[in-house]
C-alpha cells in the first residue's frame, strides 16, 4: 500500500517535472510533446499500442521459454560432465559476446521477415544469462547437503535434483531478470531489422513519420514493460531467497 | 611458452576444423544460398578492403569514445555517491532508469534531438554501456573487508594508504567485471546507433547490404561486429588476469 503511494507520488512528480521543463525551456512541440498529448494519443490509439506490444511480448515470452528449456538441458549436461563443459564453454563464451544487433540480420536471412526471427534472437540472447546463473547456482549448493547425499549413495543426477536445483532457484530468478530485459530488447531489435509487427517497429515508424505523441506513448510502454519484467523477476527472486535464508539461518 | 601453446592450441585447431568443414560443405553444395562459404566472405573483404576498413573504423572510434565517456562519468558518479551517501540513491536510480529505456527507444529520440551525427552515436554508446560500469564501480568501492579496514585504521594508516593498500585492490575484481561486461555493449550501442542513421560504419554497411541482399557483405559485417565485441571483452579479461593475480575473478 505504501509502496503504491510512493510510486504514484513519483509518477506525479515526473509529470510535473515534464510540464515544467516544457514551459521553462520553451521546448518546441517537435522536440518533446506534452504529457497530456501523449496520454490522449495513448487512449486514442490504444488498440495499436496493445496489439503491437502483445506481438513483441509473445515473441519475448516464447523465446524465453525455449531459452529456459535449452539452458536447463545444457546446465544439467554440464553439471554431470565436466568434459562436456570444458569442450563447449569457450565456444559459448564467444557466442555470448556477439551483440544481438549483429545477430539479428543473420537470423533474418534464415527465418525471413516474421516473428520467427524475433523468437530465435530472443533464444540466443536469453540462453546465456540463464545457463551461467544455473551453473553458478548448482555450484552454490551447501557442501554438507551434498556430502550427505554422497554418504547415502545418491547418484549425481539424484543429488542434482534434490539438492543442487533448489539451491539454484534464486540464481535462476536472477538469470531470468537479466534474460527478460535482454529478451524484450532482442525482440524489438529484430523487429527493427525485419520490419514486421511489434512495438520496436511501431517506435521506428512513429519516429520516421514524426508522430511524436505516438512515439512517446510507445517508448513509455516499452519502458513500462521492461520495468514490469524487472519487478516480477525481482519479486520471484525475493521469495526464492527468503526460503534459502530460512534454511541456512544460524542455529540450523 | 608451453602453457600458451596448451591454451591456444585446441581452440585454434577447432576454428581451423570448423572453417574447413564449412568451406567443404559449401563447395559440395550442402548449404543454402544465404550461407556463403568462408572463401566468399574473405573474397568480399579482399575485393574491397578500403570499403570494409572505411566502415570498421567509424564503429571502432564511436564505440571507444562512448565507452570512455561513460567510464569517466560513471566512475566520478560512483565516487560521489560513495563519499556522499544521500546522493547514492538518485545517482543509482538515474542509471537504472536510463538502463530501463530500451536502446531501440533511445536511438530514435536522440536522433530526433541531436541529428544523426557522430555526437548522437557517441551518446547512445555511452548510455548503452553505463549501467554495468556504474554497478561495477559502486560494488568495488564498497568491497573492502570492514575487518581489514579496522586493522589498517588501528595501525594508523592515512586515508591515502587506506585507499592504495586496501580499497583499490579490493575494488579491482568488481571494477574489471563491470568494465568487461560493458565492453561488448559499447559495440552493440555503436551498431544500433548507426542503424538509426549513419553514412558509414558497420551498422550502416550491414543495413545497406541487407537491403540489397548482398549476402556475403551481410556476413562480413556481422562477423566483424562479433569479433569486435569478443575482442573488447577478451582484452579486458587479459588485462584483468595480468593485474588481479590474487583473485579468480567474478563472473567468468
Amino acid at each position: 500500500m505504501r509502496r503504491a503511494l510512493i510510486l504514484l507520488l513519483i509518477l506525479a512528480l515526473l509529470w510535473l517535472g515534464w510540464e515544467a521543463v516544457l514551459v521553462i525551456f520553451e521546448i518546441p512541440a517537435w522536440m518533446l510533446p506534452t504529457p497530456r498529448g501523449v496520454a490522449e494519443e495513448a487512449v486514442r490509439s490504444w488498440r495499436i499500442l496493445v496489439g503491437q506490444a502483445a506481438f513483441t511480448l509473445s515473441a519475448a515470452v516464447l523465446g524465453l521459454a525455449a531459452a529456459l528449456a535449452f539452458a536447463a538441458f545444457f546446465s544439467v549436461v554440464f553439471a554431470l560432465s565436466r568434459l562436456a563443459e570444458r569442450a563447449a564453454m569457450p565456444a559459448l563464451i564467444i557466442a555470448r559476446s556477439a551483440p544481438a544487433a549483429a545477430i539479428a540480420p543473420l537470423i533474418m536471412l534464415f527465418t525471413g521477415r516474421g516473428i520467427a526471427t524475433s523468437i530465435v534472437v530472443v533464444v540466443l540472447v536469453g540462453f546465456f544469462p540463464l545457463l551461467v546463473n544455473l551453473l553458478r547456482g548448482y555450484a552454490a549448493a551447501d557442501r554438507n547437503a551434498i556430502e550427505l547425499m554422497h554418504v547415502h549413495g545418491a547418484s549425481p543426477l539424484r543429488t542434482l535434483v534434490t539438492v543442487r536445483l533448489p539451491y539454484a532457484l534464486p540464481f535462476l530468478f536472477a538469470g531470468l531478470r537479466v534474460a527478460s530485459a535482454a529478451a524484450l530488447l532482442g525482440a524489438m531489435l529484430s523487429e527493427w531489422m525485419t520490419g514486421s509487427d511489434g512495438l520496436g517497429q511501431l517506435i521506428l515508424d512513429a519516429a520516421e513519420l514524426r508522430e511524436l505523441e505516438l512515439l512517446w506513448a510507445a517508448v513509455l510502454l516499452s519502458v513500462a514493460m521492461a520495468l514490469m519484467a524487472f519487478g516480477a523477476t525481482t519479486m520471484a527472486e525475493a521469495r526464492a531467497t527468503r526460503w534459502r535464508q530460512a534454511s541456512v539461518a544460524p542455529g540450523l | 611458452m608451453k602453457r600458451s601453446l596448451l591454451a591456444f592450441g585446441p581452440p585454434l585447431i577447432l576454428v581451423i576444423l570448423a572453417l574447413t568443414v564449412w568451406e567443404g560443405a559449401k563447395r559440395l553444395g550442402g548449404l543454402p544460398v544465404f550461407i556463403p562459404g568462408p572463401a566468399q566472405i574473405w573474397a568480399e573483404l579482399a575485393g574491397s578492403p578500403s570499403l570494409f576498413f572505411g566502415n570498421l573504423w567509424p564503429t571502432v572510434t564511436t564505440a571507444a569514445t562512448g565507452y570512455g565517456v561513460a567510464a569517466v562519468i560513471t566512475v566520478i558518479g560512483a565516487a560521489i555517491s560513495a563519499m556522499l551517501p544521500p546522493l547514492r540513491t538518485p545517482i543509482y536510480g538515474l542509471s537504472i532508469t536510463i538502463n530501463a529505456v530500451p536502446i531501440i527507444a533511445k536511438a530514435p529520440l536522440l536522433a530526433l534531438w541531436l541529428g544523426t551525427g557522430p555526437s548522437m552515436h557517441v551518446i547512445i554508446v555511452a548510455l548503452t554501456c553505463q549501467f554495468p560500469l556504474l554497478v561495477g564501480t559502486l560494488q568495488g568501492l564498497g568491497a573492502a573487508d570492514p575487518r581489514q579496514r579496522e586493522m589498517l585504521h588501528s595501525l594508523s594508516a592515512s586515508p591515502w594508504q587506506l585507499l592504495w593498500h586496501l580499497r583499490l585492490p579490493a575494488s579491482l575484481p568488481y571494477l574489471f567485471a563491470g568494465f568487461r561486461i560493458a565492453a561488448p555493449l559499447a559495440v552493440l550501442g555503436a551498431v544500433t546507433a548507426e542503424w538509426a542513421g549513419a553514412n558509414s560504419g558497420l551498422g550502416a554497411m550491414m543495413l545497406y547490404a541487407l537491403f540489397s541482399y548482398d549476402i556475403a557483405k551481410v556476413w562480413l559485417s556481422v562477423l566483424a561486429c562479433c569479433l569486435l565485441s569478443a575482442l573488447a571483452y577478451g582484452l579486458w579479461a587479459v588485462v584483468e588476469r595480468r593485474i588481479v593475480t590474487w583473485d579468480d575473478g567474478l563472473d567468468r
